[in-house]
């Protein structure tokens, strides 16, 4: 019997393709910022490439900027894959899910835990990355601040720049670029392994939301059975 | 005041000139101006300390330099510089004395040149038999106000880069008490002295400071944004070696390590001698100077990025960044050649099953 279930709502798969494309622009107007490997040709007055490049990654920063403030007030809102519990291990059953994940990535357990959101250890990583986000954003915005002596971006953001000193916040800023292209690269790999060994539409649910499920609160039975079995106690 | 200039063959209409230079440096408004000159009219003359610890007097130079002759005189005449090491003609006893008589007097303006050691009780940097940690505090007692010029004074400079033998600081860090402005670089711009000493003889206060004590009318800015060469950014085109065609036709240097983008100064518009020329427009990167802790933090000069803590010099940010993403793709394709192994176990044993 199966069942299709909206695992994903709207302003959870919104926010994931707001973040890629937001992300991307960011990284390849970043990495031009710190590294302008196109020279133009001219006079001056006839290019604007440092410039769009700049305003290009401004805007990106703004858009992903209110993009996460948006996801932040769904953990509160959202359905119960969206919310906070999804994301970070705690209670027995997740805990035993997580350290059964890690296991089966590991190739020391032949079985991948069925969990229908978010597994808890891409769930842990996607805290992780949004964290580092939002690091990011401090420094980039800090950095942003440094244009102008007073008014609202001094004032919320220049606090970091006598704290760590211009050119550290510099050099983080562009190492964590180089995090979230790693996180990509393993990001990408999950999700097709997933969509291979659980199959039940992993990647076509970041576009319409809906996975399928052998038996309605299949997870959660499996889930309290499991953990009865390795004897801890379940939650919730 | 006036009479003195007149004799000294500065007349009313070069005073006001020289009023109205420092008004424009100080960004105050055009009536602002008159002021300047009532004050510096009437001003009864205060009497200033130049006290010069771990320095090499290269701001005492860039002061005497002051870009019109005019501006030196005045502020010499306006103020009564009862000491200064290297330019007064007193030695010894007598010196000290003045010295002395000035501290007693209080009121008196402060101008510290050079940082100050602290390692060993401050034995690094005596005077007269008596560490420079001694004679500020001494000098700074009663003081009207402290003016740190240069960047050693200010942040501890060179003298405190790593590995800092001496332990050396800024005036801020030992001083309390007193209002200290810092007027950094290496060396100081000798109109922000003069500006900083007028704005203080006109309205009796010290102008607005940013986070590290340093005068908005002059440290407000980032040399990027008045740069000359800032079009050239904008418009991405960038020298990429020294002498090739980009530096001779001016483009931006921020590809050969330029700090301007992170330095706060007014060099761009002030300039230096006389107004001639200024680093970047004799064609080399800023070295940000002006910021807290340069040698270390603004080094490597010729490059946009510090070096990567615990990393050789080779290996900068963007070396280490694909290593890492390079890593997480090492790990996907081991991944995969795993999956596939246990797949082919998992057939393997579902055959044996069968058979």
């Amino acid at each position: 019997m199966q069942k299709r279930v909206l695992v994903w709502e709207a302003p959870v798969r919104l926010f994931h393709w707001v973040a890629v494309i937001s992300m991307f622009s960011l990284a390849v107007t970043g990495y031009y910022i710190g590294f302008p490997f196109l020279t133009a040709s001219g006079e001056a007055s006839s290019s604007y490439l440092m410039g769009w490049m700049r305003a290009v990654h401004f805007v990106a920063a703004f858009v992903l900027g209110i993009a996460c403030l948006i996801r932040l007030y769904w953990f509160f809102t959202g359905n119960e894959y969206a919310r906070f519990r999804d994301w970070i291990p705690v209670g027995g059953v997740r805990r035993s899910l997580f350290w059964r994940q890690v296991k089966y990535y590991l190739f020391l357990t032949r079985k991948r835990p069925e969990v229908l959101g978010h597994n808890p250890v891409a769930g842990l990583s996607y805290l992780i990355v949004l964290l580092l986000i939002l690091g990011q954003g401090l420094i980039g915005f800090a950095l942003y601040a440094e244009a102008y002596q007073d008014g609202f971006w001094r004032s919320a953001f220049g606090w970091l720049l006598p704290l760590f000193g211009n050119q550290n916040l510099r050099l983080t800023h562009h190492l964590l670029m180089w995090v979230f292209a790693a996180f990509l690269i393993v990001h990408l790999y999950m999700s097709v392994l997933a969509e291979i060994e659980e199959r039940n539409g992993t990647l076509t649910s970041m576009f319409g939301g809906y996975k399928t499920e052998e038996q309605p609160d299949a997870y959660r039975d499996l889930a309290y059975r499991e953990a009865a079995a390795v004897g801890e106690k379940p939650e919730d | 005041m006036l009479a003195a200039l007149e004799r000294k063959g500065i007349s009313r209409r070069d005073f006001l000139k020289f009023c109205g230079v420092i008004g424009a440096v100080l960004a105050v408004p055009a009536e602002g101006i008159g002021r300047i000159a009532e004050a510096l009219a009437s001003v009864r003359r205060p009497s200033v300390v130049w006290l010069e610890f771990q320095d090499c007097a290269g701001c005492s130079e860039s002061f005497l330099r002051a870009s019109r002759p005019t501006a030196a005189e005045i502020v010499l005449d306006v103020l009564s510089v009862d000491y200064h090491e290297t330019i007064m003609a007193a030695a010894g006893r007598q010196a000290e004395e003045a010295k002395e008589a000035a501290i007693k007097t209080g009121g008196h303006l402060v101008i510290v040149e050079g940082s100050i050691p602290t390692k060993e009780n401050g034995l690094y940097c005596c005077v007269g038999g008596r560490t420079a940690m001694e004679l500020l505090s001494e000098a700074a007692k009663g003081a009207a106000a402290i003016i740190a010029v240069g960047s050693c004074a200010s942040f501890g400079g060179l003298a405190a880069a790593k590995p800092d033998p001496t332990g050396a600081v800024g005036v801020r860090d030992l001083v309390k008490g007193v209002p200290v402005i810092n007027l950094p670089g290496c060396p100081v711009n000798a109109v922000n002295i003069t500006a900083t000493v007028v704005h203080y003889l006109t309205y009796a206060s010290l102008p607005k400071l940013d986070e590290y004590g340093r005068p908005l009318f002059a440290y407000g800015k980032r040399v990027h944004d008045n740069c000359e060469r800032r079009a050239h950014f904008d418009a991405g085109q960038f020298v990429e070696a020294w002498g090739d065609e980009g530096h001779r036709k001016g483009w931006c240097l921020y590809k050969m390590g330029c700090k301007g983008p992170e330095c706060y100064s007014n060099c761009p518009t002030v300039r230096w001698n006389e107004g001639t020329n200024w680093p970047v427009g004799a064609g080399h990167g800023c070295i940000g100077c002006t910021q807290p802790g340069f040698w270390d933090a603004m080094t490597p000069f010729y490059r946009r990025l510090p070096n990567v803590p615990g990393f050789s010099v080779e290996s900068g940010a963007d070396k280490i960044g694909i290593g890492l993403a390079a890593a997480a793709a090492a790990g996907v394709v081991t991944h995969v050649v795993g999956t596939a192994v246990r797949r082919n176990k998992a057939k393997a044993e579902e055959n044996k099953d069968n058979s």
